[in-house]
């Protein structure tokens, strides 16, 4: 089988802690617990018939991604990089968070994310997409769990692909 | 390889364990300073731990006399290990055979503390956001009432 190792990264407070539960255990919690350091977790998908085993890591929040230990980014196959669409502080550094991130973990596959669609409407996340200077991969709720797993097989064709 | 030297490597306080591990992930020897390894002898701790198993093949690479591969802050899933800690990842040689040496160093105190702080830290940012996010919206009298 093969093993993949998937970093979980961007700004605090957007739900990369929730992505993680919501994927590993099938479970959201509205408390707010900020994380320190990382944690590591890993579950096995199936993507066109073969298994994949991601091993996901979850990375404390950082308002820039420079301020992250290079140490986390090492062997990374992918990056997922969560935005929240109701704070625009979390996509204002998303052009130079992707460029230096593109540096650090050479031929990954990196997907944004939009998190939180449960929490603005559709009209809300149409303004946001005019704005962003990167336009996302996919739209998330960690809460409801809407398109949590269609995340992770999307990742996972490309992580099979590459 | 005796029991001896692998002692001089691996005599720490109780804060800190150093597990000697072969190049197939298997334990070889351990101070089971924080956690006892003894039913783990001979299987590859890559299996109870998902954050070893995704940095095997990246520890297999580390050169003798390179600097230490350092993962500070690891929340650790394992029941084993129930804290937060401090990972470090180096290459030894002992009597011609080659090992890496795994150093657990326990700051869960020191972490939960400043998780404390990290958190108060974070929902007042985030709380600014908002306030900014409200006040930006208002450009009349009106919409301070509407606001409330």
């Amino acid at each position: 089988m093969t093993s993949k190792k998937v970093i979980l990264t961007g700004s605090f407070g957007v739900g990369k802690t929730s992505l993680f539960n919501q994927f590993i255990y099938n479970r959201f919690s509205e408390k707010y617990l900020t994380t320190i350091g990382v944690k590591v977790n890993k579950k096995v998908i199936e993507v066109d018939g073969s298994e994949v085993s991601i091993l996901l890591w979850d990375i404390a929040g950082e308002v820039s991604q420079d301020k992250v230990p290079t140490s986390y980014f090492l062997g990374a196959s992918g990056i997922i990089y969560v935005i929240d669409l109701t704070r625009p502080s979390t996509y204002k550094n998303i052009k130079s968070d992707i460029d230096y991130l593109n540096q650090i973990v050479k031929g990954g596959i990196t997907k944004i994310v939009a998190n939180k669609k449960d929490l603005v409407t559709v009209e809300q996340i149409e303004g946001i997409a005019q704005e962003i200077v990167l336009p996302w991969d996919i739209v998330t709720s960690a809460k409801t769990g809407e398109n949590v797993e269609e995340l992770f097989q999307e990742l996972g064709k490309g992580l099979l692909a590459g | 390889m005796t029991t001896t030297t692998t002692d001089q490597f691996i005599h720490h306080p109780s804060f800190n364990q150093r597990i000697l591990l072969e190049e197939s992930g298997c334990i070889v020897h351990s101070c089971d300073s924080i956690f006892s390894t003894v039913d783990l002898k001979e299987q590859p701790v890559t299996a109870l731990f998902p954050i070893v198993e995704s940095l095997y093949l990246n520890l297999e690479q580390i050169q003798l006399g390179a600097l230490p591969l350092r993962f500070p802050g690891v929340e650790s899933i394992s029941e084993r290990l129930p804290g937060i800690y401090d990972f470090s990842f180096v290459r030894l040689q002992l009597k011609g055979q080659s090992y890496i040496l795994w150093s657990i160093y326990d700051y869960t105190e020191l972490y939960i503390e400043l998780r404390k702080y990290q958190q108060q830290k974070n929902e007042l940012d985030m709380y600014c956001e908002h306030l900014e996010q409200r006040f930006k919206d208002i450009q009349t009298p009106e919409d301070v009432l509407n606001d409330r």
